[in-house]
């Protein structure tokens, strides 16, 4: 009687390859086949013309919220992102490049942008815009209030105007008898609001499915690995092929 | 040797002068001094227009967008209105000096103009078409501007702030515009 038991015929290293690899290439293949299906119907999905809105994702794109500046008066919130004007959450029509003040006062908003007086309702909406040729003094630095009096501090000294605005006199007086207008930080919830609003319009979710598909997601590196996904597809096919052969002749 | 680079260094500034005179803005006259020149240095003073739902309207039909802004300061001394309107060409906004008297264009200067090109609308030859200009039906002037090759943009943008220009200086008068009393 023989005892021994029948040894275990030892796999072919090809066959270890096709079946590892074959494991490892599944997560993959379902994320190419997912991914290119949504490629072949980015009209109809609207892909295009999804904005991706995921702060991780923008982030990692290199997309920066440009550098802002706030100022608080009353319970307003008044920030300059970029060219764009916020009041509170609310974009400002308009496009700006300095913000140096923000006050409340007589039921409106004023605001010292590009070295002119902007004037706002409470919910936005652009009442006026003074400049130089409306008696606003130049150079301004920034915007205050003295006994409910604007105030406007330049280079050339302090101004109060008149209660329309219209008239403004050189004021001799302490710059630090006046309520002047300061930066705030932003509260977390606007500055989530506002970086969604700036950032959401930049990334297409087109374009990172097709980053998806190709690799290009994981920069340089994903481009490496993609091409050694492919060829492990290749030497999937070829050792399934071979196999294939092996068992049919066999048999 | 020293020629040559004497040369480059000529048309490298050159290039750069070029460039920053594209990209300046051209400031013909700062609207301060068009409103003290038309007025001879005896200023009124500045009047509120605000702006109602059917100027609103009307400005929309003659701007082809909305008007920005509730209310639009402007100059008054009897029958003779002064406006510094803004109207973008193409890009950027083109400043003019408008004055109309007894509901007719006196005056339309061009004071800074920011665009790239279309600066020709500058000269008297394209403006003087407009004075003497009255608001025909739906708002048009009673007129046809010629125009100057290569600067439609610009050439539309000033019709456009004529008509609008004799548009609210017809509400000149009416209950809406008065002196401003407060903020």
């Amino acid at each position: 009687m023989n005892d021994q038991q029948p040894q275990p015929r030892r796999p072919h290293p090809l066959g270890v390859l096709h079946r590892y690899g074959g494991i490892t290439a599944a997560l993959l293949v379902i994320i190419i086949c997912i991914t290119g299906v949504l490629l072949n119907h980015t009209n109809e999905f609207g892909l295009a013309k999804t904005n991706v809105k995921s702060e991780i994702l923008l982030r990692w794109y290199g997309i920066e919220m440009p550098a802002s500046k706030t100022y608080a008066a009353e319970d307003y919130f008044l920030t300059l992102v970029g060219l764009r004007l916020y009041l509170n959450d609310q974009p400002i029509e308009g496009s700006y490049r300095t913000l140096k003040g923000f006050i409340a006062t007589q039921g409106y908003l004023l605001a010292s942008v590009d070295d002119k007086l902007l004037v706002l309702q409470p919910d936005g909406t652009v009442v006026e815009m003074l400049e130089s040729f409306h008696g606003i003094p130049a150079n301004i630095q920034n915007i205050g209030l003295i006994n409910s009096r604007v105030i406007i501090e330049t280079a050339a000294g302090l101004w109060q105007s008149d209660k329309t605005l219209s008239h403004w006199e050189h004021l001799n007086v302490s710059a630090e008898l006046a309520n002047w207008s300061a930066t705030v930080e932003l509260p977390e919830k606007l500055t989530a609001v506002i970086l969604n609003d700036q950032l959401g319009d930049g990334l297409p979710l087109e374009r990172v499915i097709l980053d998806l598909h190709s690799g290009q997601i994981l920069g340089k590196a994903g481009r490496w690995a993609g091409d050694a996904v492919a060829i492990l597809f290749i030497l999937l096919a070829l050792s399934g092929i071979w196999m294939w052969f092996k068992t049919r002749k066999r048999r | 040797m020293k020629y040559f680079v004497s040369k480059q260094l000529s048309s490298g500034l050159f290039l750069l002068l070029l460039a920053l005179s594209v990209y300046a803005d051209s400031i013909y006259q700062q609207p301060e001094e068009f409103i003290a020149e038309i007025f001879a240095d005896n200023i009124p003073e500045k009047q509120v227009l605000w702006v109602t739902t059917e100027v609103r309207d009307e400005a929309r039909t003659v701007l082809g967008h909305e008007l920005t802004g509730l209310r639009i300061r402007y100059w008054q001394a009897g029958s003779r209105t002064a406006w510094i309107l803004d109207e973008i060409g193409k890009d950027k906004p083109i400043t003019t000096g408008i004055v109309i008297n007894d509901a007719t264009i006196e005056i339309i200067k061009v004071l800074v103009f920011r665009e790239s090109r279309g600066w020709e609308v500058k000269h008297p030859f394209f403006t003087d078409q407009f004075i003497g200009a009255r608001t025909a039906s739906d708002n048009r002037l009673d007129r046809n501007i010629d125009g100057i090759t290569g600067a439609t943009l610009s050439v539309q943008a000033l019709q456009r702030q004529a008509k609008l220009a004799l548009l609210l200086s017809r509400y000149t008068n009416s209950t809406n515009s008065n002196e401003a009393e407060s903020l």
